[in-house]
């Protein structure tokens, strides 16, 4: 079921006719034909490659000389062996990104072991334990930026929700500036990429809608609303499957089929919000692990995040449009019956300006507390039209709209029993507490006074879009665990950063500042994320599955990767049952590279060795 | 300073001996922006200017250069002025600066000044960038610098600055020839245009005033076109 043959005998050498034509030899066989099967042994090569990509001509880092990497497919319950040659004359690594294993494989530099050095190979060998659907990078400095990526699947025992054809869309960034020039840049001037900044002319017209009050707010706080994304489109060429625009990817499928789309967030900066016009998707899978289907019409995926949805397209072309957080660019690819159908592609967005929600302001007099339980649940009411992307329903996008109920001004207990969420799962989370008097240090600009719980909001620039959007407040896992007991403690930890100076960390402190947070084996702890920041940060914990607490008790998500809006408080619950040092960070790359990265130390429990 | 120094200047250890650390997060980093390089006019053939800084460190802790410089074309007379200092990040908006610097000047007679100079870096609401310095010259001579700028963006290359300073000294100086009470006011205003946000042409007006010099009297003032680069790097 889950490698159907090729429905038509002509498709792989016509799509490879096809590439070659456009100058893309190099694309992995994954991109143009049906997804291989799964093996155990796999040899990859890093290596230095000079070969055509986003029109041009670049110098990549690849794996087996392919952008993006081959799809590396494992069987649940074997034992993988993949070998990894090093060419550069550089060190280099891969992680497994999302994977349960040991942590000497996990393939980060400096925490899991020493990486790869240059000439030679590195075996890695592990039991596989999981299924769904991952990826791979390179943890060795900026070189993910340079194309040292691939998609990671692995069958299931048994795969819960039936499809017939499954396809995976990968979408990546990528720029012809060095990226180490990108970073000393960002260094020096931090607004550089952004080319979407209020002018005079917007602040005392009010055109873009935000008023004089608002930018006024804006200017005593010294932060930027359109600061969205560090590395736009500016420099970006946004890639599916290794394509962009100009020459777009294409899917193939036979009408009535139900296929997968196993979409991954590759890219080094970018947020994507991924949408197929006319086309629901039912998300099926969120990180890899299955979820209780959930039926949307658009996604935000966060950099480093996968999402399985099924589609079950008819018998015509479809766009699959995906159009970066910040509305600075946007890739798009087809999805068809037959190669050369093409449907009509959106126009792209207004980019959204940030609110006050975002800035974490206390909301006195602006609505207030909840009443219910104090839980507040303001965010998103003042974003008003200035938040809003003007939802233009495109031409032949046939789209079934479905605006839901309104929401705007609804606190976070409303919309998440909208969602079908049992307030009593919430209730017991409490109030969210302003923030404390802690400022974290002269490299902190900002705090969120009065975080809030966004979990059950859309995201910024989509919540006036007239179609169902995906939220955390949505995934529910598809099986039931097991009680894992109490909570032993919780552990709060700040995103804070610097913008002028680029400055990136948690709780004020960077990496070299503050390198270790100490959990003990089996202990299960609240790690409690507070955005201070008015950015998006997805924030990648290695080697262990957390779970968001959205109200969903024994069903709650399981992530490897989480996203943190602005201003946003949200909790979730980890069980260290991994041994061992396990990398946690943003995973913007940039961020991650400034600082904001930890190393989790998982220490034996001496206490239950003793009374053994 | 060197205390200051190296009381940040600690390195977190790799996790085992052979091992690299998995984020190099404190690597120093640098920028020399030429603020101004421009001709002045009127005057023939006018006068040209420049006014430089740059910094070179880590996150919190950077040594510092500033430069500037008017030259006068017709007859070579002009001045110019140099300062380095150490600073420190003390606060998300604010840094101090402690350092040395020199002025020279061949406008009446010549000569030179150097001093001790500690510093104020503070961004105010509303993006202003405040400096503020007092001076202490070799000679005992005590004087202060105001700076103030702020940017208003008209469009996405489009950026006018404003720019004001204002010197002034508790007694005159001889070498410098400058007046006791305000030596300098600036008010300049600078619309350029980022054809490359490190590359930017630009045309202004500024208007310079002050006390006149001891070798002089009263009260002057000019008012000038400029035009010129801002580059960074």
């Amino acid at each position: 079921m889950s490698h159907p043959d090729p429905p038509f005998a002509s498709r792989r050498r016509f799509l490879q006719s096809a590439a070659a034509a456009a100058g893309l030899i190099a694309l992995p066989g994954w991109a143009t034909a049906a997804l291989p099967p799964a093996q155990d042994e796999w040899d990859l090569v890093i290596e230095r490659t000079r070969r055509p990509i986003a029109q041009g001509r670049g110098r990549l880092i690849t794996v087996n000389g392919q952008y993006p990497g081959p799809l590396v497919r494992l069987r649940e319950g074997s034992e993988a062996v993949l070998r990894v040659r090093n060419t550069l004359d550089e060190w280099s690594s891969i992680h497994w990104h999302g994977l349960l294993l040991p942590p000497g494989m996990d393939g980060v530099p400096g925490v899991s072991f020493a990486g790869i050095p240059p000439g030679e190979t590195f075996e890695y060998r592990f039991p596989v334990r999981q299924s769904g659907t991952y990826w791979y990078h390179s943890h060795s400095g900026l070189q993910e930026q340079l194309g040292l990526a691939g998609p990671l699947v692995i069958d299931g025992k048994a795969e819960l929700e039936p499809f017939d054809r499954e396809l995976v869309v990968m979408l990546t960034d990528w720029t012809f500036r060095d990226p180490a020039r990108i970073m000393a840049i960002l260094k020096k001037n931090a607004g550089y990429f952004n080319f979407q900044k209020r002018t005079v002319i917007d602040a005392l017209t009010g055109r873009d809608g935000m008023g004089l009050a608002d930018t006024a707010r804006w200017g005593r706080m010294r932060m930027d609303p359109t600061d969205l994304s560090d590395v736009t489109g500016a420099t970006y060429h946004y890639l599916i499957n290794g394509h962009t625009s100009v020459a777009p990817w294409t899917g193939l499928f036979v009408p009535g089929e139900r296929v997968r789309l196993r979409v991954i967030n590759a890219g080094a900066m970018t947020y994507f919000d991924l949408r197929i016009p006319g086309l629901p998707m039912r998300v099926v899978s969120a990180d890899g692990v299955e979820v209780r289907p959930v039926e949307v019409d658009e996604l935000r995926i966060a950099v480093a995040e996968t999402y399985d949805v099924i589609i079950e397209p008819k018998d015509q072309a479809y766009t699959l449009y995906a159009e970066t957080m910040d509305r600075s660019g946007h890739v798009h690819a087809t999805l068809a019956p037959k190669a050369g159908m093409v449907a009509d592609v959106p126009r792209r967005r207004r980019r959204p300006l940030l609110s006050m929600a975002d800035m974490g302001m206390s909301m006195d007099g602006m609505g207030g507390m909840d009443g219910m339980d104090g839980m507040d649940g303001t965010a998103g009411v003042e974003r008003g039209p200035h938040g809003a992307s003007l939802p233009v329903p495109h031409a032949g996008q046939g789209m079934a709209i479905a605006p839901p109920a309104d929401l705007r001004g609804a606190t976070y207990m409303q919309r998440s029993a909208a969602k079908g969420i049992d307030p009593a799962d919430l209730s017991s989370l409490g109030a969210v507490p302003p923030h404390g008097p802690e400022a974290h240090g002269p490299t902190n600009q900002t705090v969120a006074q009065q975080p809030r719980r966004r979990l059950a909001e859309r995201p910024l620039g989509l919540d006036d879009v007239p179609w169902r959007v995906l939220c955390y407040a949505d995934l529910e896992a598809r099986e039931v665990r097991p009680d894992p007991g109490p909570v032993s403690r919780d552990i709060e930890i700040h995103l804070t950063g610097h913008m002028e100076r680029y400055i990136w960390s948690f709780n004020g402190k960077k990496f070299s500042e503050d390198p270790f947070i100490e959990l003990t084996y089996g202990e299960r702890v609240r790690i409690v994320y507070v955005n201070d920041t008015m950015m998006n940060h997805p924030l990648h914990l290695h080697g262990m599955f957390v779970e968001i607490e959205n109200g969903r008790g024994l069903r709650r998500p399981l992530k490897h990767t989480v996203s943190v809006a602005p201003a946003e408080r949200i909790s979730l619950l980890v069980t260290a049952d991994e041994l061992g040092d396990w990398a946690f960070h943003c995973h913007l790359l940039m961020h991650m590279d400034m600082g904001m990265f930890r190393v989790v130390r998982v220490r034996p429990n001496a206490m239950a060795g003793r009374t053994r | 300073m060197i205390l200051l120094l190296t009381s940040y200047a600690f390195a977190v250890e790799p996790l085992q001996p052979d091992w690299p650390l998995p984020v190099e997060d404190d690597h120093p980093r640098s920028l020399l922006l030429v603020d101004q390089l421009e001709l002045r006019v009127p005057g023939l053939p006018g006068s040209a200017a420049t006014d430089i800084e740059g910094w070179y460190g880590g996150d919190r802790d950077r040594f510092r250069l500033r430069a500037e410089g008017a030259l006068d074309l017709a007859d070579g007379r002009g001045d110019a002025e140099l300062g380095l200092a150490y600073s420190r990040l003390v606060g998300p908006w604010i840094e101090l600066q402690v350092g040395a610097g020199a002025e020279a000047q061949n406008e009446s007679g010549a000569g030179w000044e150097s001093r001790l100079e500690v510093g104020l870096e503070y961004v105010v609401p509303y993006d202003i960038d405040l400096e503020l310095f007092l001076r202490v010259s070799h000679r005992g001579r005590v004087s202060t610098r105001v700076t103030a700028i702020k940017e208003l963006r008209f469009s996405q290359r489009l950026i006018l600055q404003g720019r004001v300073e204002a010197t002034a000294a508790a007694q005159a100086s001889v070498d410098l020839d400058s007046p006791a009470g305000l030596e300098a006011a600036v008010a300049g205003l600078r619309l350029r245009y980022e054809a490359r946000r490190e590359l930017a042409p630009y045309l202004g007006v500024q208007w310079t005033g002050g006390l006149a010099p001891p070798s002089s009297t009263g009260f002057q003032s000019a008012a000038q076109v400029v035009g010129g680069l801002r580059i960074w790097r």
